[in-house]
C-alpha cells in the first residue's frame, strides 16, 4: 500500500494541481510547441546552502557539501516570486547542506509563508534556535522533519559527529517546547536504517542501527513528535544514482527479520497522535533479498520519459536539477541556480526542461533507482499513450512531492 | 530585488513586476484575463501577502 506522503498520483489529481499534468502532457505531445504556458513545477526541493554543521558517516551528499556555494538572498526571493506566479504550491527546504546554517534562513521561511506556499523543513536539528524562530510562522500542512537516525546518544553522536554540545536528547527537548508554541506544525523523527556491510563515502564501515528502531520510536513519541519514519540507507552507484545495497542471501533474510521485529514493536506505540511510517523503498529493498532481478522490481522499472521533471524540481546553489536522486549531477541539470530568477529565465528553463525530458531516458538512467515517483510517471505515461485527460480527484491540501 | 526590513512590501513590488512580465510573455494567460469586459482585472496576489499588507496599514488604535 502506498504511504499517503508518497501518493504522488493522488496529489497530482487534486483539482488545483491537475492542470500542471495536462500541461506536461500537452508539451510532450507536440515537441515543436512552445512551453510558454507559464506553468512551472508544483513543488520544489530547495537547498539553501551546501554548508553543513555535521560530519555524518553516511552522508550521500558528501561530495557536494561545504563547497562554499549558497544562494544570494535577493536572487532567491526573486525566484520564489516567479515560481509562485508559475503555480508553485510547496517548498521543501532540504539539502545537500543544512538549511538552518544558511544566514538568511529565517527570512526565506517568512517569504515562503507570505507567498502562501506550503513549507516543509528537513533539518539535522543541530541549530534548534533557528527552528524555534520559524516555528510560529508555519501553518497547518507545514512540517519539520529532523534526521536523527538513532535511539541512543552514543549512536547519534557516532553517526552524525555533530558540533560539540549538540545531543539527541537536547534536540528532542527543543521539539517538545516548540510543539507547545505552535502545535499546528507536524514534527517528524526521521530514521535511516543502516545494517552491517555498508560503507560510507570514505569507504569507512557504517554503524548499524537497525536494532535501535523501536527505542527511537519510544523517544520520538515521548518527545512530542507526530511520527517516526523509517527508510533504508541509500548509497550512490557508479552512475551517481541513489541505490539500496541490501545484503544477499541469509544475511538479507536475518536483516528482514530484525527490521520486521523492530517495526512490530514500534507500531505498538501508534495511536491517534503518533504514527510509524515505513518508506515505500524500505519494503522494496527487502524484496531484493529474494534474489529478484532488479528489472523485475516495480520501482526500478521506469517509463522512458520522466514526467515528474515538469512537476517537481530541485533548486540548489549549484543549479537546478530534475530529481533529488541526481542532486548535483550534471546529467540531470536543467539550469543554473538562478534558473527561476525572473520571468525570462523561467520561460527559458521551461524550454530546457522540455528538451531534457525528451532526451533523458529514465528506463536506462534510472534502472537501478527504487523510484518513489515510479507510479506517477507510469500513470502520466499511460495518459500520454491513450490520449486521455487525467482523472480529477479530491483536494487533499498536500502539495509536497 | 533589494531586501529591506519590510519584506512583504518588497515581495508585493516584486510580485507585480514579475506578473506584468509573465502576462507579456504568456499570451494565452493574458488572453484569458482580458476575455471579460470588466473595467477591473483581478490580480492573484497571495492571500498571506495581502493580509500582511492590510495588517501593516491598520491605523494604530492608540493614536
Amino acid at each position: 500500500m502506498v504511504n499517503r506522503i508518497h501518493d504522488f498520483v493522488g496529489k497530482l489529481q487534486q483539482p488545483s494541481v491537475v492542470g500542471h499534468v495536462e500541461e506536461a502532457l500537452s508539451v510532450m505531445a507536440d515537441p515543436r510547441a512552445s512551453s510558454c504556458n507559464g506553468s512551472g513545477p508544483v513543488s520544489i526541493n530547495l537547498d539553501l546552502t551546501t554548508a553543513c554543521n555535521y560530519k555524518c558517516d553516511h552522508c550521500i551528499d558528501f561530495e557536494i557539501l561545504n563547497t562554499g556555494d549558497a544562494h544570494g538572498q535577493d536572487t532567491l526571493l526573486e525566484s520564489l516570486v516567479t515560481l509562485s506566479l508559475a503555480g508553485l504550491r510547496s517548498i521543501i527546504l532540504i539539502g545537500g547542506g543544512e538549511p538552518t546554517v544558511y544566514p538568511h534562513f529565517v527570512n526565506i521561511v517568512r517569504a515562503i509563508k507570505l507567498l502562501n506556499l506550503q513549507c516543509a523543513i528537513v533539518s539535522n536539528g543541530g541549530r534548534p534556535a533557528r527552528l524555534a524562530a520559524v516555528a510560529d510562522q508555519l501553518t497547518p500542512g507545514d512540517w519539520i522533519r529532523l534526521s536523527l537516525d538513532a535511539g541512543t546518544e552514543e549512536t547519534f553522536i557516532a553517526m552524525h559527529r555533530p558540533l560539540r554540545g549538540v545531543t539527541l536528547n537536547g534536540i528532542c527537548e527543543m521539539v517538545a517546547e516548540a510543539k507547545k508554541v505552535n502545535p499546528k506544525v507536524r514534527w517528524g523523527f526521521s530514521y535511516i536504517v543502516s545494517w552491517p556491510g555498508l560503507t560510507g563515502p570514505n569507504l569507512v564501515p557504517l554503524l548499524a542501527n537497525a536494532e535501535e528502531m523501536a527505542r527511537a520510536t519510544v523517544l520520538a513519541k515521548e518527545s512530542g513528535f507526530d511520527y517516526i519514519s523509517f527508510k533504508p540507507m541509500l548509497q550512490r552507484d557508479s552512475d551517481g544514482a541513489e541505490t539500496i545495497r541490501w545484503p544477499a542471501g541469509e544475511a538479507g533474510e536475518r536483516l528482514r527479520a530484525e527490521i520486521d521485529a523492530q517495526l512490530s514493536q514500534a507500531r505498538a506505540c501508534e495511536d491517534e497522535s503518533f504514527a510509524v511510517l515505513e518508506s515505500l523503498n524500505l519494503g522494496q529493498a527487502a524484496l531484493d533479498s529474494g534474489n529478484r532481478l532488479h528489472l523485475e522490481d516495480p520501482l526500478r522499472n521506469q517509463p522512458k520519459n520522466c514526467y515528474m521533471h515538469f512537476l517537481r524540481q530541485v533548486l540548489t546553489p549549484t543549479g537546478l536539477y530534475g530529481c533529488p536522486v541526481y542532486r548535483g549531477n550534471p546529467k540531470d541539470q536543467l539550469g543554473g541556480p538562478d534558473a527561476f530568477a525572473g520571468i525570462p529565465r523561467l520561460l527559458a528553463t521551461l524550454e530546457n526542461t522540455k528538451a531534457h525530458v525528451q532526451t533523458f531516458d529514465a528506463r536506462y538512467e534510472c534502472r537501478n533507482v527504487a523510484c518513489l515517483s515510479n507510479a506517477a510517471n507510469w500513470w502520466i505515461d499511460s495518459l500520454s499513450r491513450s490520449g486521455q485527460s487525467p482523472q480529477v480527484g479530491v483536494e487533499l491540501g498536500d502539495y509536497y512531492m | 530585488m533589494r531586501l529591506t526590513d519590510d519584506l512583504s512590501a518588497d515581495l508585493v513590488r516584486e510580485w507585480i513586476a514579475q506578473y506584468s512580465q509573465l502576462l507579456r510573455a504568456a499570451p494565452k494567460l493574458a488572453a484569458q484575463l482580458t476575455a471579460g469586459r470588466d473595467d477591473f482585472t483581478m490580480v492573484p496576489v497571495p492571500r498571506a501577502l495581502f493580509d500582511s499588507l492590510a495588517a501593516q496599514r491598520q491605523p494604530d488604535p492608540t493614536q
